[in-house]
């Protein structure tokens, strides 16, 4: 099993994960030995079984769609790094000149 | 070593409710514990004396109200939110973080009378089982501190193991609270999925993970399990039914049981002294006329498999979260694609790195079918291939981990061989089986070895009567008590 450079840096891009340096080469070499231990499992004969997300015997019940009290919202803006008049605030998403 | 520290929690219960012990003054003797011990066990990340003297200053004067946990001091995972209290999950990306609330699982510790001396080290993030992917420090095992403790939940299963606390809790997604209890010699127990609510548990895979107790016998963790157990309607995925008696039972142990033991037991791949133990084990129980019958299990090539591709896909999802806009660390930088990349690059570590890559590669397009889709026809096969066996049987029983405890640095860098500590581990998960470990014996260097029963879902009080079958015949604690020489290097 190979994991070629580019089909690393396109996981990279997906996962929004930068990986540098020695770090990155030995992250590609142990992905690839990974991948081929979960490829085992592509051996197994799976026709006509549906795949299963949840166990257990009972459903998750739904709660009613009711206005309920909640933390308030500075609480939780407190953790953020970074945060202006009551929003999070983060760096540009659209630069000046695309608008 | 103080003889307050020896009480289990119903001893120390009665001995509050006759007043012949002050809440203060255990609280006390484990606090002068940890200063002592902690500083080369390095359980905990957080420890809070300020305040758990204070909460057990406000027992004393209330006096004991019969609540099940009233004056026990206990550690919790940091993987676990702690209202304004630091919680990082072990890594560097959450340093600092203070969370808004508390987990339900604390909650109702503390409504049940329990004093939290701190928050243990952990794997990042619940990913690995050794305790060394922790961001902060390594934990060693209280046996031999030439050892790891196991993992993740190696800071809860070492401070109950070095008499730091009474009971822990830990976080069991493939594993993670039985093989550290299981290498540390205590009790860890997961429950059935849906059991215990994950309302404030930072999430690893949302289709595995489970809060367990770890204590130093049976009786313990049921009284744990049975405080932090039942419906909670901020956790969706929780049974519907109040916590299950877990002691009323505990007496009858193994009568009338049918354990399940693995056809090929034999010829497994494990230590020397895990085959021994486990051998000896199935010689015991028939002795004692327990009904035993072989069977068998789904592989553990193909558990492992499935069990990585379901964790780290859910994982590389859970962990999108981690963006640095709205918690923790946040990398500078001139666009919010660049600040996410670069915040998420160094704010994670390796293992959680290779892990979320690992997820994202097997959900990405054209492999999704391929991976995840037949992982998860995979986990529908283990589930009816256990629900054959609980047709006939009440218990399975099996070794929790291959091996004992190994030496620090011994395989953290090679992934694989670390994966294979959740050999005989990750089935109860997939299949979301209650499963506990209990410790059996010590191994020739004097490293505890631990064995494990699976239950059929939803039947916790079999399985802890099966536990304390087990541990009626190991009286592990009998046969090796704590004591000071212990722990020093060679056992």
């Amino acid at each position: 099993m190979e994991l070629t450079d580019r089909e690393l840096e396109h996981l990279e891009r997906l996962a929004r994960v930068k990986l540098s340096g020695e770090a990155r080469e030995r992250l590609r070499e142990q992905l690839a030995r990974i991948i081929a231990l979960v490829q085992k499992l592509q051996a197994i004969d799976t026709t006509g079984v549906e795949p299963r997300a949840h166990v257990g015997e009972f459903k998750p019940e739904l709660r009613e769609d009711a206005v309920k009290p909640c933390l308030p919202r500075d609480e939780i803006i407190a953790a953020s790094p970074d945060a202006k008049y009551g929003f999070y605030a983060v760096p540009p998403v659209i630069e000046a000149d695309e608008l | 070593m103080s003889e307050l520290l020896h009480f289990s929690i119903a001893e120390l219960s009665e001995l509050y409710r006759t007043r012949r012990a002050a809440v203060r003054e255990v609280i006390q003797a484990y606090l002068d514990r940890i200063a002592e011990r902690d500083s080369s066990i390095r359980a905990f990340l957080r420890v809070f004396p300020e305040a758990a003297l204070a909460e057990a200053a406000a027992c004393d004067e209330a006096g004991y109200d019969g609540r099940p946990l009233f004056g026990v001091p206990v550690a919790v995972k940091d993987n676990i939110c702690t209202r304004g209290i630091e919680t990082t999950a072990g890594s560097k990306i959450l340093e600092g973080y203070l969370p808004p609330y508390d987990a339900t699982v604390v909650e109702r510790l503390r409504r049940a009378g329990a004093i939290i001396l701190g928050k243990t080290n952990m794997d990042e993030f619940a990913m690995g089982s050794s305790t060394e992917n922790s961001a902060y420090h390594v934990t060693r095992n209280p046996w031999n501190e030439g050892c790891v403790p196991g993992g993740s939940s190696g800071g809860s299963a070492a401070a109950v193991a070095g008499d730091l606390v009474l009971a822990s809790l830990g976080s069991d997604t493939g594993g993670s609270v039985r093989q550290p209890a299981s290498l540390c010699g205590v009790v860890g127990l997961k429950g059935t999925y849906g059991r215990v609510s994950r309302y404030g548990l930072i999430a690893f895979a949302s289709s595995l993970d489970q809060i367990g107790p770890l204590a130093r016998d049976v009786r313990d963790c049921a009284s744990m399990m049975e405080a932090i157990s039942g419906h909670d309607p901020k956790d969706a995925t929780t049974i519907p039914e109040a916590a299950p008696d877990l002691r009323a039972g505990l007496e009858r142990g193994l009568e009338g049981l049918r354990v399940a033991v693995p056809r090929d037991l034999e010829s497994w791949d494990v230590d020397e002294s895990v085959k021994e133990t486990s051998l000896a084990t199935v010689r015991d129980l028939e002795k004692d006329r327990v009904r035993i019958g072989r069977v068998d299990l789904p592989t553990t090539e193909v558990s492992i498999a499935s069990y990585y591709i379901l964790a780290n896909a859910e994982a590389s999802s859970n962990l999108a979260r981690f963006d640095g806009v709205r918690y923790g660390l946040r990398c500078s930088s001139d666009s919010l694609i660049d600040m996410y990349e670069e915040t998420r690059g160094r704010g994670f570590g390796e293992e959680v790195k290779r892990r979320i890559l690992l997820g994202t590669y097997v959900l990405s397009a054209g492999y999704y079918d391929a991976y995840y889709n037949q992982a998860q026809k995979v986990k529908a096969l283990i589930c009816s291939q256990f629900d054959e066996i609980f047709k006939q049987y009440d218990l399975i029983l099996l070794p929790t981990s291959p091996t004992p405890a190994f030496r620090l640095g011994e395989r953290i860098d090679d992934p694989i061989t670390m994966y294979l500590s959740d050999v005989f581990t990750t089935q109860a998960n997939i299949a979301g089986l209650p499963a506990i470990s209990v410790p059996a014996g010590l191994s020739p260097d004097g490293l505890p070895i631990g064995m494990q029963l699976i239950g059929g879902a939803g039947h916790e009080a079999t399985l802890m009567r099966g536990a304390y079958g087990l541990e009626r015949i190991y009286r592990f604690r009998e046969r090796f008590p704590r004591g000071e020489g212990r722990g020093k290097g060679t056992a």
